[in-house]
This record gives C-alpha cells, structure tokens and sequence, in this order.
C-alpha cells in the first residue's frame, strides 16, 4: 500500500525531494558538527542589525566582500552552512554554492529560529 | 527550563519559565535604587557592560530591557544564568513589598488615549492618518491604523518607530504595541488582494 502510494510520486517532485536533502542541514547535524569540533563555517545571510541582535556563535556576516572572497579564493571542499531566519532564503544561497562547486554548502533547516526552538532555548527567538 | 523571545523594541527580552516564580502582581523596577533588597532586580541591573535599563517580574516570567538591542546571543544567557540561579536556590526573585510601579489598564488606557490625541494623531493627520485606541490586555496595547494607515505598506514602519517609540518613552514597562488593522479590508484600502 505504501509502495504504491509511493510510485504515484511524480518524478519531478521526487527529484526536487532529493535535491532538498542535499540542500539542507538540520540543526541537530550542525549541532553535532560543532560540538566534534569540525572545520565548519556558519554563514549568516540576514541582515546586519539582526546579525548584531543575535546570532549563532562564530557566525560570519555575508558581506558583500565576504560572499566575493568565498566564490574565488575558499576551497571548493570548504564546509559551509548558510543561516538565515526561518530557513527560507539560505536554501537559494546554498544552491548557488553548490552550483559554483561548492558541494558541502547546505543551508540550515528552519534557520535560527529553529536552532533557538531545538538546540539552544537561550538564543533569543524575534 | 527557560525560554527567551525578543519583544518587537528589540531591546526587551522576555525570560520565560516553564515554572511560576513569582507570586501576586508583576512587579516593575525602573532603576538599579528601585532594586535595591529585590535579590533578582538587583543583580541584573549590576551586570557588567549590559546596561540594563528596566526588569520587570511577572509571575512565569522576567523581562529585562537594556539600552542597546545588540548581542543578545550573549547577554541572554548571562541573565539566564542569574535567574537559573535564583531558581535553584528556591530564592524570591523579588521583594513581596516592592512597589508594583506597574499602571492598570485604566491608567494605560487613558495614558494611551492622551498622546494619541495631543502628540501622534495631530503628528500623522498631516498625512491622512489616523491611530485608535482598540484595547488594553495586561500591557500590551492593541491598536488600528485608519485612514490613510489602513492598507499602506509603511504602516508597520509607523507604528513601530514612531508611534511604539512614543508611547515607549511614556511607559517603558510595555509589552507590546500590535495592529489589528485589517490591511486589505474597508472601502478603498491601499492595498486589495486580486479577485478572482
């Protein structure tokens, strides 16, 4: 019964389900990347005033010359998690990443909003 | 178990348990000589750096307000850090014989009416605008934006900045300003959804 309901998945959907995973990290993954002390850079694509209001710890602003230097000088291996609010324009960052080779560019699942509710209820939620 | 939410100013941040830990009326202190023999009170407008400019007790939770909106990611969990503590040693966050310095919602109420008609509406007639007063709940203000407001994109930039800003100054223990401005209803809106 499932397997049938499964098959009746239009394929394009299907792909763009795939694609999503590929896309995101959930905040319980960073979390554990963090906490392993893995080589991760944490991008935050809002803006500055809600970057200076609160924000993940060693999250770096995408500045204009931020975002530049990465397309050009940083590794394409380069590890990259792209945080935003809600989890909704980080995806368009990170499949532009990895558009331009970067292939462990994912963007954070639900944004800090979603880290405040599940991993770190002392991270002010706006 | 705490959990923290900005307030719309950005500079209030509210400490929420998952616990009561106050009882009676909330309680308000407005400056680090109102808090003197309040433990909790005291404590947060000594912080170091953090520059703490108003807290406020309520039964399940405390609202610290600072001067400056930036690194809340920090500050947050060093005030937590004092309340966890209060709360561990079963100690009264405040003292019972404090003065509330809290307004009923008459008082709020009638404040709020006074400057809506001697300062903000004169202020925004100029551009066909009009704020009245809807309701009072605890201390949050729930207000509509008419007019020329009704419908306009930039309704929310007015009430935030300048009238929330305003009414603020004049109490700063309130909660939050909200507008129940159908934005896309009455006569002729700026702004209405396409029919189908």
């Amino acid at each position: 019964m499932v397997e049938g309901k499964r098959l009746k998945i239009p394929i394009r959907a299907a792909e763009s389900i795939d694609e999503e995973t590929k896309l995101l990290i959930s905040v319980g993954e960073l979390k554990t990347l963090l906490d392993e002390k893995a080589d991760i850079t944490i991008i935050d694509v809002r803006n500055e005033n809600e970057h200076k209001i609160v924000r993940i710890e060693g999250a770096k602003l995408a500045t204009r010359d931020l975002v530049e230097e990465i397309f050009e000088k940083w590794d394409k291996s380069s590890r990259i998690v792209i945080c935003d609010h809600l989890g909704k324009e980080s995806v368009n960052a990170a499949r532009a990443l990895q558009s331009r080779g970067f292939a462990d560019a994912k963007a954070l699942a639900g944004g800090i909003d979603a880290w405040s509710q599940s991993i770190d209820p002392l991270l002010p939620r706006y | 178990m705490i959990s923290t939410r900005l307030a719309s100013n950005l500079v209030t941040c509210k400490f929420k348990f998952s616990e009561n830990i106050h009882e009676g009326d909330p309680k308000y202190f407005r400056t680090a000589e109102e808090a003197k023999g309040s433990l909790v009170p005291e404590k947060l407008f000594a912080l170091e750096g953090l520059d703490v400019t108003g807290v406020k007790i309520d039964p399940d939770q405390v609202s610290v307000t600072r001067k400056s909106p930036e690194d809340w990611h920090l500050h947050a969990k060093t005030i937590a850090a004092v309340l966890s503590q209060a709360v561990e040693k079963a100690e009264a966050f405040c003292d019972a014989d404090a003065p509330s310095n809290m307004r009923s919602v008459d008082e709020i109420k009638k404040l709020v009416q006074d400057l809506l008609d001697a300062q903000i509406n004169p202020a925004i007639a100029a551009h066909g605008g009009e704020i009245s007063l809807i309701d009072v709940k605890g201390t949050t203000i729930y207000v509509k934006l008419g007019g020329g407001c009704q419908g306009c994109g930039m309704a929310n930039v007015t009430l935030k900045q300048g009238v929330e800003g305003t009414l603020r100054d004049a109490m700063p223990e309130l909660d939050e300003v909200l507008d129940v401005t159908d934005h896309a209803g009455g006569e002729n809106p700026y702004y209405a959804p396409s029919k189908k």
